[in-house]
């Protein structure tokens, strides 16, 4: 089996296409995406460390794998600080602040075997969905509708934040079949397509399926937030679609 | 309504009304200092962590997310006497409102002392001293503070709305001033509004002498006074605010009202940081 | 352009051929007589052709550059390349192939088929360039292959069917000036 994996982004309404600060990531057989923390210290630099760091060679889906990769994110995060700070209000934030960042991290496995499956981990409120044959197999983490923005987990640049990392990090995973589709998206877009499955989930996944172009995902976005469904955020949206062919086509956008 | 974002295009405003009467001299609690001095590293505090928020790329400024005032009533260093003045000093004094770019560079001193929740040692800015003398002037604080809240509202016609957290420790001594009495000029206060709401007051009142804490009450009954007439001022919580009580594990009830009665140092961080986390229900 | 070349060239034969049938001059004239009446017949083309010379269609005045209105749609134009995936992962020697069949007309060959562009999405890869994640990619066909390289951050690299595609990873491009 083979997994095809595309990610789009649109950056909040009024920013900057350089001013959106999620990240995303995938190969054949890693997903990775992660939501930073805006206001925490150089958001930018934690969440592009965690996602390079996962895709390339990231832990395997175990609270043991986990344990030992957050304490090197973190080793790595202090020796890669800065040796002189800006100001003293950034000095404070670097040392009692730090940074922090919403994460679903997973691998596909036995993607050659007769039981191919999806394994994830996940701290805050990034969701995984799994979709076969236009309707919702299942989300990960389980979130409803009201719990976004309640959720305060995430990945800690602080030491003394990962034993409640640990404590609340998630474990999910699933079987996968051919023309299985996995997205994974940020709160903002999460949260809106969770609304859509309860009002027109044919509409949803089938638009969501169909996406090949990143102008018709901003498009999209652009819409939703007009119309007050989509909460003004960076969002971004990763797709996996699991397949029994390798690529036969590319598709260019122009 | 109240659901508008911070953002540079539209910034929000924050005022502080800080009690600067004779009462704050007394002892607050096992705080190790006076009332003044933990309202004003409250204080201080919360103003840091609004530079912070506005912070976000390394080795730059603030970002014009916030405009913020903040008035102290009763003893005036400045102009001497007793009054309401811009609390803020140095190169931010006479400065009515000022846009956190500013205040982000220009603290008053950079303390070498112990914050409320910093790690020991943590080198902190400064922006307002502790002050105390004469009496409580709450009804001039809200008419001179409401003048500039006017004024930015006009300019700001889309932002979230104003907010004001007044923070005090008694009785008003000025009511009536100017023909008005101290709801009076609080209703005149929260009528001035964007298109995304009217502007909000909360209060807080500070307890020297440890009595049981009162957060976010839906009713009066049972307050002493002052605490009915600082409930009947207060605004409802907008949702935003309620949402983040609860995500900071408060214990917030459904149409309670902005308003803490008898507070510790500890509930005056807790209070200030949800009256000034509103537009974004989290931090990202 | 093309009227006016063969005219020349006829009417430069033409000067040719009777410079050299009248006969009247010896050889040395008889060629300088020629290239004179080449020369001539290239003036008199040039004359009767003047007229085909296309004007030049002189431009509207430039409007200033602007942006298009924040609602107007933006182009989704999409190139949908086929992926020629070799047979037996691309090892000859893994193949079986038969010797082709002489064909029963010649050099008859089937008609190519109309690709059928119907949900193709759902064999497709959307290319992304891999650092940036930027969808603005300029494509090159290769020998088994593909070449890209992205219009953001030029980045440059190859892909040939049944290999993996690279490791993506798509952070803010603040972080990648």
């Amino acid at each position: 089996m083979y997994a095809h994996s595309v990610s789009f982004q649109r950056q909040k309404k009024g920013n900057s296409a350089r001013e959106w600060e999620d990240g995303a990531g995938h190969s054949e057989t890693r997903f990775v995406v992660v939501d930073g923390a805006t206001e925490a210290y150089d958001s930018l630099r934690w969440v592009e460390q965690l996602v390079s760091s996962f895709v390339h060679g990231g832990p395997s889906i175990t609270p043991e794998a986990f344990t030992g990769w957050f304490e090197a994110m973190q080793r790595q995060w202090v020796a890669e600080a800065p040796t002189r700070f800006a100001s003293v209000i950034e000095e404070y934030k670097f040392r009692t602040d730090g940074s922090f960042a919403t994460f679903v991290g997973g691998l596909l496995s036995g993607l050659d075997g007769p039981a191919p499956r999806w394994e994830a981990a996940a701290l805050g409120d990034t969701v995984l969905f799994h979709v076969r044959a236009g309707r919702l197999l299942s989300h990960f983490p389980a979130l409803s509708v009201d719990d976004f923005g309640l959720v305060p987990d995430g990945v800690d640049t602080r030491p003394g934040a990962l034993r409640q990392m640990l404590a609340r990090l998630a474990f999910g995973s699933g079987q996968l079949l051919a023309g299985d589709l996995l997205f994974v998206a940020t709160d903002a877009f999460a949260h809106w397509m969770l609304q859509q499955v309860a009002t027109d989930q044919d509409a949803l996944w089938q638009t969501l399926a169909s996406l090949d172009h990143d102008v018709t995902f901003s498009d999209l976005v652009a819409d939703q937030r007009s119309g007050g469904l989509l909460r003004n955020d960076d969002v971004t949206l990763l797709r996996v679609r699991l397949s029994d062919t390798p690529p036969s086509r590319l598709v260019v956008c122009l | 309504m109240y659901e508008q974002t911070f953002s540079r295009t539209n910034p929000g405003l924050i005022v502080f009304l800080l009690d600067r009467s004779d009462s704050m001299k007394r002892d607050w609690g096992n705080s190790r200092g006076t009332l003044a001095q933990g309202a004003a590293r409250a204080l201080n505090k919360i103003l840091l962590d609004l530079c912070i928020k506005s912070t976000k790329e390394v080795g730059g400024s603030a970002r014009h997310y916030f405009d913020v005032g903040v008035f102290g009533y009763g003893a005036c260093p400045v102009a001497g006497g007793e009054g309401v003045e811009s609390a803020l000093g140095g190169a931010l004094a006479g400065q009515p409102i000022v846009p956190i770019p500013q205040l982000f560079t220009s603290p008053l001193k950079v303390a070498e002392e112990e914050s409320i929740d910093a790690m020991p040692g943590a080198r902190i800015p400064v922006w307002v001293e502790p002050v105390f003398g004469y009496r409580t002037p709450m009804c001039q604080a809200i008419a001179v503070a409401g003048g500039h809240v006017y004024d930015w509202a006009a300019a700001h016609p889309h932002s979230f709305p104003p907010i004001v957290i007044n923070i005090t420790d008694g009785l008003v001594t000025d009511d009536p001033f100017d023909g008005a009495g101290l709801a009076e000029w609080a209703s005149r206060l929260t009528s001035i509004a964007t298109s995304d709401g009217n502007a909000l007051l909360l209060n807080i009142f500070l307890a020297a002498d440890g009595s049981p804490e009162v957060l976010f009450p839906v009713t009066p009954n049972g307050l002493p006074q002052p605490g009915p007439q600082l409930f009947d001022i207060s605004s409802p919580l907008p949702k935003t605010m309620v949402a983040n009580a609860r995500a900071s594990l408060v214990n917030v009830p459904d149409g309670a009202r902005g308003f803490v009665f008898n507070a510790g140092l500890a509930t005056l961080v807790k209070f200030l940081e949800i009256g000034t986390r509103v537009g974004e229900i989290r931090d990202r | 352009m093309i009227t006016r070349t063969v005219l020349t060239a006829l009417l430069a034969c033409v000067g040719a051929a009777l410079a050299w049938q009248l006969g009247v001059l010896d050889e040395s004239w008889q060629v300088a007589g020629t290239l004179i009446a080449v020369v001539a017949g290239v003036l008199v083309a040039m004359l009767l052709t003047r007229e085909d010379e296309p004007e030049p269609v002189p431009e509207p005045p430039r409007p200033a550059f602007q942006p298009p209105p924040a609602d107007e749609p933006q182009p989704t134009t999409r190139m949908v390349l086929d992926v020629d995936t070799p047979a037996g992962g691309g090892q000859w020697w893994t193949q079986t192939k038969s010797a082709p069949q002489p064909s029963v007309n010649g050099d008859a060959r089937p008609a190519p088929k109309p690709r059928d562009l119907a949900g193709y999405v759902d064999t497709a890869r959307v290319v992304q360039c891999p650092r940036c994640g930027s969808f603005q990619i300029d494509v090159t066909r290769l020998a088994g292959g593909f070449s890209f390289r992205c219009r953001t951050d030029d980045h440059a690299w190859q892909w040939q069917p049944g290999r993996a595609w690279p490791a993506t990873v798509v952070v803010s491009r603040r972080r990648n000036p």
